[in-house]
């Protein structure tokens, strides 16, 4: 059926953990859409990725049905994967907990690009650089 | 207990820095408010005693993100106080029931209607797939399927979504009753409501096979005429097919593309700007 969007809402979530707390709830509250069953839905649909956080876009519609879609997980996911560490660094100006090779840099900014706004994989890989960074993650080079 | 909301001026391409600052101390997720002006992102913070520190700490790291080359992010942080809600319950309260036609009340699960002795409940679960009841489309098909199906004609929903117009046409008498998606999801949730409603209705991915006295169709113009032939090949002679979903400004499209076939119209319903055009199999 063809309907009108009346709103997109962008949420980072943990995935296979999402409750009606925030920031789903109050993100989500304004809507009216039936809470439960998107909260149900993401949950079964990231089940397998327990432990990354899951953006997800949540399209609703005039009639306040609505459906979702997932994304990549975050860079700040995919650069402690890549870095092999489980969380980034607490005082990332003094201590660096990893380097990342360009090439590392350069597979995580393709992959984020299409989030990112960036005109050009380069452009993403500043970009990426500077969350790794902001984690006390240096890139090689 | 209050909530605090957190509101950061954040370009896109920082949305992941700024994130790490909100997660590290202890966010459990944020929303991004890519179309705000400016672009934001709105973590939440339990009000307590550890709240002036977690403020302050998420205030250095954003502090610290020119000297990562992570630019453009507001190191002032906009706080809005959030009472806590029954977020789980409230948007019930968006859905009552309502009358459609002369004889369909539509209504949530939770809610029980008064209802008169020749009303006729449907219960719809309102949620992901398409369908609630409440958009003017379903409500044209809703009010056609009403004035048309006769007791044991055969019905076929196109694009069922929710299975709104199925187990309306199975509650008016209709038998069998088919109804297909091609999402799965829709299909699922499809036959949940059917059985909630106690109608037997065949739920499939793919279009029904068979011919029927009434074939249902709310999609959209370009869907209908892409499927008109298909949709056609369905219906017995002299049936009837509810096409809707259609634009006002699309109806011309679909008109003629109908009416090139072996069909010819019976009439035209609208509601604000929607149209739902019925046919007739053959000469009238």
């Amino acid at each position: 059926m063809a309907k009108k969007i009346t709103g997109v809402v962008k949420l980072q979530i943990n995935a296979g953990k999402a409750t009606p707390a925030p920031p789903v709830g109050p993100a989500l509250g304004g809507y009216g859409i039936n809470m439960m069953e998107f909260i149900k839905g993401y949950n079964e649909r990231t089940a397998s990725q327990i432990g990354s956080i899951v953006p997800v876009e949540i399209t609703i519609y005039e009639d306040r049905s609505f459906t979702f879609v997932t994304k990549t997980p975050p860079a700040a996911d995919l650069l402690k994967k890549a870095a092999g560490i489980p969380s980034g660094s607490g005082t990332p100006n003094k201590t660096k907990v990893a380097t990342l090779t360009q090439d590392q840099l350069r597979s995580i900014a393709e992959m984020k690009a299409p989030d990112l706004n960036a005109n050009d994989t380069e452009a993403a890989m500043k970009i990426i650089a500077g969350t790794a960074r902001s984690m006390g993650i240096d890139i090689a080079g | 207990m209050r909530w605090a909301e957190i509101i950061i001026d954040t370009p896109i391409g920082a949305v992941d820095a700024v994130g790490q600052a909100l997660y590290g101390v202890g966010c459990g997720g944020f929303e991004v408010r890519e179309a705000a002006k400016p672009p934001a992102v709105a973590g939440y913070l339990p009000v307590d005693d550890r709240l002036e520190d977690r403020l302050t700490q998420i205030q250095e790291a954003l502090a610290a993100l020119p000297g990562f080359g992570v630019v453009g992010v507001s190191t002032e942080l906009t706080l809005k106080y959030v009472e806590e809600a029954d977020w789980a319950n409230a948007w019930k309260a968006f859905y009552k029931p309502f009358r459609v036609g002369r004889r369909l009340i539509v209504t949530p699960p939770w809610e029980s209607p008064a209802l008169a002795s020749d009303d006729i409940p449907l219960v719809i679960d309102p949620g992901m797939a398409f369908g609630t009841g409440s958009h003017p489309t379903t409500q044209l098909c809703l009010t056609a399927l009403e004035d048309y199906v006769q007791p044991g004609q055969s019905v076929a929903d196109v694009g069922t979504g929710s299975g709104i117009l199925a187990i309306a046409a199975a509650k008016l008498g209709a038998s069998p009753v088919a109804a297909n998606d091609n999402d799965t999801l829709a299909v699922r949730i499809a036959g949940e409501n059917a059985a909630a409603n106690n109608v037997s209705v065949t739920v499939t991915e793919a279009l029904p096979l068979g011919t029927y006295h009434i074939l249902v169709a709310n999609i959209l113009a370009d869907v209908i005429i892409g499927l008109a032939d298909e949709l056609i090949s369905r219906l017995k002679p002299g049936g009837l097919l509810i096409a809707s979903g259609i634009i006002d400004t699309r109806e011309a499209d679909v008109q003629n593309a109908l009416q090139t076939l072996s069909l010819s119209h019976v009439e035209t319903r609208r509601q604000g700007e929607w149209v739902a055009l019925v046919f007739r199999q053959g000469t009238v």
